[in-house]
């Protein structure tokens, strides 16, 4: 009668209360069925807390956020082409970058912005792109480490697809993790482990856009609740790194300044979602 | 003995092997944080394409193609490709907050081998923070952008209003450039003219004026600027002055000619003066610049 029991609880922990909570995290756009995860408003740590990154990573501060729904995964080339259809992410070193469920790239920053405004038309919801404090604190989902796996680079491989030892191989002179993910560009989204907050990808594959225009100063400048720098700059900030980046460019606080109208073979982006 | 001799002969041979070891060693160190080419242009592809067009892309000069392409004026790029990039992220960007000197000198690298830059750290334009960037494009052929006499005037603007004028050098009209008398990348001269003594940049194309004369006009020797202006007047023949005005500057009213040439006594005032006509002074000391006529002192024609 006990074992019973137990085994009920035991079917009731692992499979029904994932369910339970999976129903109300989650959020499907009926256009692209892109998927979003619900992120609890918080306040947290932003910037380079350990002490690895950039001038342009500091002060660490306190930033305060409202609730928001992130992309689970990077937008996807088969959801980008519901929007332009004649998109081509094009090729790295003979590796086709278009198939349908690898990550859109070559898309610039308007590009980008636009997608998310094509797509809050069509479904009705207000998609944007991440602001820089929300794309890091769904990143870290509570880490205050380099990455959201802790500080040993050599873990990346399970989690992150980066420059690693197989694209060593191919390009010597690049600066790469110590361990090997398998792939030699762009991975089909969702190939790695999550983060804690069940986001793919966050860290390596492609860069994200980001919402902020750049600033290397911003974190002196913004406010606490909801900050996004929307000052003066030519730039917009990409975060997160790709599969040709090293170490020191795949960490949670590093941060890009790029113009706006450039794209390249590892930039793409992830979308936010208002909370109602 | 026999074990003594073994080290005495080996030793030699040892040291060669380390000092080659060694030397190996610090040569890669010394190269190491460079990645190459073509990671570059996967990014910047548009500023690769107007490279391999320039002249700085060509194998067979001692230049950027030679050594390590992008890099060789940009700095290693290992770390600007890790960190994903970005605009002065651990590279060397010409169009950047980077001071003048840092952008000169990474130019210098090369380019003081030639006897042009000798003195460039003594020139103004070194002195006054202009980059070599600032009047040449290095991507494209590094020439000039625009070329002479436009990438001059851009700061030079009272020499471009001076050229405007009715008598001017032909510089405008392409017969003359800047760079024919200027030195731009550097001159212990005043204003970097070529030549230490501003005569002898004249008479380089004005050979005429030089002499030797018998009978001499002492400001011809001494400054053709005593009476011209280098870049334009509102005067003929570059005068600085009317004629007999600039003549007047020098040669006293109270001798002769013994009427000063005021509004009173110009075509106007009760004792008009026949001496404003045609060229005035040089109706009659044609010979202005010196004479060789016998007793041609006042060097009349």
């Amino acid at each position: 009668m006990t074992s019973r029991i137990m085994g009920t609880l035991i079917v009731f922990i692992f499979l029904i209360v994932p369910a339970m909570v999976s129903a109300e995290d989650l959020f499907k756009d009926p256009v692209t069925g892109m998927e979003f995860v619900y992120v609890k408003g918080a306040c947290f740590d932003m910037g380079d807390s350990v002490g690895e990154g950039d001038p342009n990573e500091r002060p660490v501060h306190e930033v305060c956020l409202s609730d928001f729904y992130v992309g689970k995964f990077e937008v996807t080339n088969a959801q980008y082409k519901n929007f332009r259809s004649m998109h081509n992410s094009g090729k790295q070193g003979g590796i086709n970058l278009d198939n349908d469920n690898l990550p859109v790239v070559n898309v610039s920053w308007e590009d980008a912005d636009n997608f998310a405004k094509w797509l809050s038309e069509k479904s009705g919801e207000t998609y944007r792109l991440p602001s820089e404090a929300e794309w890091e604190y769904a990143t870290r989902a509570g880490s205050s480490q380099s990455r959201f796996w802790g500080n040993n680079p050599d873990e990346a491989c399970k989690y992150a697809n980066v420059a690693d030892l197989t694209a060593k191989k191919e390009r010597p002179s690049w600066t790469s993790f110590h361990c090997n993910d398998g792939y030699l560009a762009a991975a089909t989204v969702g190939s790695f482990l999550p983060n804690d907050f069940g986001l793919y990808d966050t860290l390596g594959n492609v860069w994200e856009w980001s919402q902020d225009v750049y600033d290397s100063e911003a974190y002196s400048k913004l406010p606490k609740q909801d900050p996004v720098y929307a000052g003066q700059g030519e730039y917009r900030v990409m975060r997160g790194g790709g599969w040709s980046n090293g170490p020191l460019g795949i960490r949670n606080s590093h941060r890009v300044g790029l113009s706006p109208n450039f794209g390249h073979h590892s930039l793409g982006f992830r979308l936010v979602k208002t909370a109602k | 003995m026999k074990r003594k001799c073994i080290f005495i002969t080996m030793m030699p041979l040892y040291l060669i092997f380390l000092s080659l070891l060694l030397t190996g060693t610090a040569a890669a160190d010394s190269h190491s944080g460079f990645i190459g080419a073509e990671t570059c242009q996967e990014c910047h592809e548009e500023q690769y394409a107007s490279y391999a067009k320039s002249i700085h892309s060509r194998k067979a000069i001692k230049g950027p193609a030679s050594q390590d392409a992008c890099e060789a004026c940009h700095g290693p790029g290992a770390m600007h490709v890790e960190k994903g990039g970005g605009r002065d992220v651990d590279i060397f960007s010409f169009d950047s907050d980077a001071s003048a000197s840092d952008k000169s000198s990474k130019c210098l690298e090369c380019h003081q081998k030639t006897h042009d830059f000798d003195v460039w750290d003594m020139g103004k334009h070194a002195r006054n923070e202009v980059s070599c960037d600032d009047c040449h494009d290095m991507h494209n052929n590094a020439s000039q952008k625009p070329s002479q006499p436009e990438v001059c005037f851009d700061c030079h603007r009272g020499v471009r209003f001076d050229v405007s004028k009715r008598s001017h050098h032909p510089i405008l009209e392409g017969k003359v450039s800047c760079s024919s008398c200027h030195s731009p990348h550097g001159s212990i001269s005043r204003s970097m003219v070529k030549t230490d003594d501003p005569q002898e940049l004249c008479y380089s194309c004005h050979a005429d004026k030089r002499g030797p004369y018998i009978y001499e006009h002492p400001p011809v020797e001494e400054n053709c600027m005593a009476c011209h202006l280098p870049h334009g007047s509102r005067h003929a023949k570059l005068m600085a002055q009317k004629v007999p005005n600039i003549c007047q500057d020098c040669h006293h009213w109270s001798r002769h000619p013994a009427t000063p040439y005021d509004g009173e006594s110009g075509f106007t005032g009760s004792g008009s003066s026949n001496r404003f006509f045609g060229r005035s002074c040089l109706n009659c000391h044609g010979a202005i610049h010196g004479g060789n006529t016998f007793e041609n002192h006042a060097l009349t024609r």
